[in-house]
């Protein structure tokens, strides 16, 4: 077993925890770099994919997994991000690069509005409000006909920066890999300052929250704010990705999509929400592998893919409540103290019935 | 948009009676489990797109005479609850409500996906109990409308005698005030809260029957059951007479919302909710107290 | 006048008088304590400082300033700091960062810097880092630094708690029950932790608590309440010896 030895305070809040740390996600960042040169284009799609879906569930990460609150609502963010950006390209023909970050704000604004009004709710309040928004942001999109192209949905623009026009997989990827990074880098900065801390505080315990100086219903509103820009931005990639957006694109599935994401991926963590993307995006793909050698009546039917999602999840909840994330460091603990590991390291605390009906 | 006569308004309060009565099916089985176990079933629409599906079986597909095909499938959905609670929900008692969640939103999945494998994606028809339609002056209300309404004033009333005099009543209300103490008081809390979700998917079976009649039995039917939640929440979640008020509530205004505006059809029953959380955040009813430290 | 004054407070929940009239005052840089039979209003007081609860009638001030318009999460920036009865830590942080959060009252919000992380804030950040640690030696806690609060022992977590609420630096401390739960060693600690948070970190101490013998040691002052109403206040034992309080904890009437 490793141990670190800390010799100064620098060492608790830097990026990363020690060089060795350091070294394997500057690799893993250098193999993504290079991807392109061995991948083909249907794996970089793919993952272009999967980058996208990890900045959407960051966002919903730092709502759900940090201050606590329960959205069932994430892909209404999406849908604003997609539409604004969409619109603001074909219709006001705005530079990329500058409508981009104006659909994430926009997004980001919205859910402020929506946190600030549901902030005193939660858990199952909360998660059906979000969910609601969800709903009727949809069908308000849907209803709104020629602006935002209806139930017919709009055609998406290629993405073109400054005259450059990003037309090929490779060049796709790799604008989603750089904002990827930023995304994270940005999560993970919010994790080791005042504001991310306030977020947890008001997850475990409102009361000591309120009782060390955290304005709850503030940081509520700013953990909204932050959730539905990243989502915004997912929502303008997104987009591209698709080439062509329709409301139904962003129902209410989609959001309860993200949200099962990112808990197979591991809540509270940023590694959840990228662990859960990879999942969610390639679980398709793997299940295509899997129905090879399932006898076809099996294969064939259209429920295969839900079931088999299903049941995985079920799987977590009763097994893993921590996640694929939570499983790694249960395998990266296992090597690092064998032959000493001992399940009880990770038990659970048995418990009868907590009351969350006091607030 | 033209004024509604008097006739109009009074066969769409009477259709959204009916479909109020059967949000607030959905909902007493949604609530009767929260109440018990604070567990939040998101899979009760699930449960009840499964009864109506277990009905078209042995109604439909094996030619039962109806009443011995309804009673079946409760009898099916009274094991099937019991089982889901003893074999899955039970084992994460005691963790976080949002763990539930996650559980029974991907049990739903499960079971949308299983339903279809079974039976297929396509839309069949469920016969009802009762043909034709009652004229009352101006208004014509099917029967079968009449009987969702009428079996939910059953059920409700039923249920409510249940908790204030029946034995069994009294112990899950003992067991939803503090569960430690019901087991030390002798009650069989592992039997009882099975029985609860035997009784809630019990509720859902009967009203996937009724609805099957008048929607078509589909995997999708299921997300009727995002209505019934609003509507147990305009009533304050964890109260039974609070629900049957909030879905009804939700039921009657929905039709006249549609009519008024029909770009925004569907949503009217999400935007009352809102519009209700605004003024009482807690709901009609309150069940939420603040935390004593 | 300085430090802590209640001033006929009341506070009724419908028909029932948690808090009754309730006057008193307590004195920068000593130790007082709240004594009284469960369900006197001892931890209702503490929440009605704390601005959880709003009073029905009368005033709390604090170095002359009145708290009554303060928000909950502003009672801290007075420097009123507390713990809970049955603590409310952040339980799944490591107790590292649940000191960190008790450092929120001395930080600013700035987005910009905070999301990229600029200089100016990694100085913020080593202060804090400095502070928290400091608290950690003040309370030999160094064992514990980065691990998950939810895994500790039960009286490290009562130290935890108390931990959290030094960070933010109060100028006064509101210790609920600090010794409840907790083996005889350990409640002989607490009376050293509680002489040191005086002495040495200057910091006025109110503090509910049931344990006579942790009382006598630490108090500079008793104050005796039942039913939300003064019975009693004094030197520990003077207030010990009062009939009334007597009466109280032995469930008679007072004469």
């Amino acid at each position: 077993m490793r141990v670190i030895f800390r010799k100064s305070y620098v060492q608790d809040i830097q990026l990363f925890r020690d060089r060795g740390q350091a070294f394997w996600y500057l690799l893993f960042a250098a193999i993504a770099l290079a991807a392109p040169l061995f991948l083909d284009g249907y794996f970089l799609d793919e993952l272009s994919f999967v980058f996208i879906y990890a900045i959407a569930g960051l966002g919903l990460m730092v709502l759900t997994g940090f201050s606590g609150q329960v959205s069932f609502g994430q892909a209404a963010f999406v849908a604003i991000g997609a539409y604004t950006h969409t619109i603001l390209l074909t219709r006001y023909s705005v530079p990329w690069l500058l409508s981009l970050p104006i659909a994430a704000l926009v997004a980001g604004l919205v859910g402020l509005a929506v946190g600030r009004i549901c902030g005193k709710m939660h858990g199952l309040y909360l998660a059906i409000a979000t969910l609601s928004i969800a709903i009727v942001t949809e069908r308000l999109i849907g209803g709104a006909g020629d602006f935002t192209g209806g139930h017919r949905g709009l055609s998406v623009p290629e993405i073109n920066i400054l005259g450059l026009a990003i037309d090929e997989s490779w060049k796709v990827y790799l604008l989603n890999f750089v904002i990827f990074v930023g995304c994270i880098l940005i999560v993970r900065n919010l994790t080791r300052t005042r504001s991310g801390r306030a977020m947890i505080a008001i997850r475990d315990s409102e009361v000591s929250a309120r009782a060390l100086g955290t304005n709850v219903a503030f940081f509520k509103a700013y953990a909204f704010f932050i959730s539905a820009v990243f989502a915004g931005l997912a929502g303008g990639l997104l987009a591209h990705a698709f080439f062509y957006i329709t409301p139904e694109t962003f129902g209410m599935g989609e959001s309860i999509r993200l949200l099962l994401m990112i808990v197979v991926g591991g809540i509270g963590t940023i590694h959840g929400a990228v662990f859960g993307a990879f999942f969610i995006v390639l679980l398709p793909t793997v299940l295509s592998w899997v129905k090879i050698v399932l006898p076809s009546a099996v294969a064939t039917s259209g429920g295969f893919d839900s079931l088999a999602f299903g049941l995985i999840l079920l799987g977590f909840i009763l097994f893993e409540p921590d996640g694929l994330y939570g499983r790694w460091t249960k395998i990266h603990h296992y090597f690092n103290v064998f032959p000493m590991y001992k399940k009880r390291s990770f038990q659970r605390q048995k418990t009868f019935l907590k009351t969350e009906r006091l607030r | 948009m033209t004024a509604l006569s008097f006739a109009d308004a009074m066969q769409l309060f009477v259709v959204g009676l009916s479909q109020g009565c059967l949000y607030s099916l959905i909902a007493i089985g949604l609530v009767l489990v929260y109440k018990a176990t604070e567990q939040v079933n998101f899979a009760q629409g699930e449960f009840m797109m499964l009864g109506a599906f277990v009905g078209y079986q042995f109604i439909v597909l094996m030619g039962m005479p109806y009443w011995l095909g309804a009673m079946l499938t409760l009898v099916f959905m009274g094991a099937f609850g019991y089982g889901v609670e003893a074999l899955v929900v039970r084992r994460l008692t005691g963790q976080p409500v949002f763990t539930v969640f996650i559980l029974t939103l991907a049990l739903g999945i499960a079971l949308r996906a299983v339903a279809g494998i079974i039976w297929g994606f396509g839309n069949y028809s469920l016969p009802a109990p009762v043909d034709g339609n009652l004229t009352l002056g101006p208004v014509i209300i099917s029967w079968a409308s009449v009987l969702s309404i009428v079996v939910t004033a059953v059920v409700a009333s039923a249920l409510y005698l249940f908790f204030r005099y029946a034995r069994q009543g009294v112990a899950m209300q003992a067991l939803s005030l503090n569960q430690l103490a019901a087991f030390y008081m002798g009650i069989p809390v592992k039997r009882l809260t099975s029985s609860i979700w035997a009784m809630s998917a019990i509720f859902g079976g009967i009203a996937g029957l009724l609805l099957g009649p008048m929607t078509l039995v589909s995997t999708q039917m299921g997300f009727i059951g995002f209505k019934a939640f609003a509507g147990a929440i305009v009533g304050g979640f964890g109260s039974i007479p609070g629900a049957v008020i909030g879905c009804l509530l939700i039921g009657v205004t929905e039709p006249f919302f549609d009519i008024m505006f029909p770009t925004l059809k569907g949503i009217g029953a999400y935007l009352i909710m809102f519009l209700v959380l605004l003024i009482r955040p807690q709901g009609l009813l309150a069940q939420i107290y603040a935390k004593k430290v | 006048m300085n430090g802590l004054e209640i001033d006929n407070v009341s506070l009724s929940f419908g028909g029932l008088k948690a808090v009754d009239g309730l006057s008193f005052s307590v004195e920068p840089g000593s130790v007082f304590t709240i004594i009284g039979p469960n369900g006197a209003g001892k931890s209702t007081v503490f929440n009605l400082i704390c601005r959880i609860y709003d009073p029905s009638q009368g005033d709390i001030r604090f170095n002359g300033k009145s708290l009554r318009k303060a928000k909950s999460h502003e009672v801290i920036n007075h420097g009123i700091a507390r713990t809970f009865q049955n603590i409310e830590l952040f339980e799944h942080a490591s107790l590292l960062d649940n000191l960190l959060i008790g450092r929120i009252r001395h930080g600013k919000f700035g987005p910009l810097s905070e999301l990229f992380f600029t200089r100016s804030q990694m100085r913020q950040e080593l202060a804090h880092r400095r502070k928290a640690e400091e608290i950690i030696e003040f309370l030999d806690l160094e064992g514990y630094r980065h691990a998950r609060v939810a895994d500790l022992p039960y009286g490290v977590r009562k130290k935890t708690e108390m931990a959290r609420a030094l960070v933010s630096e109060p100028k006064i401390l509101l210790l609920d029950e600090p010794s409840s739960g907790l083996t005889s060693e350990e409640t002989d600690d607490t009376a050293f932790v509680i002489e040191d948070i005086r002495e040495v970190l200057g910091v006025t101490v109110v503090m509910i608590e049931h344990d006579m013998k942790l009382v006598n040691k630490v108090s500079d002052m008793v104050l005796a309440i039942n039913e939300g109403r003064f019975l009693a206040s004094g030197s520990a034992s003077e207030v010990q010896s009062d009939p009334d309080v007597q009466a109280a904890y032995l469930g008679g009437q007072a004469a």
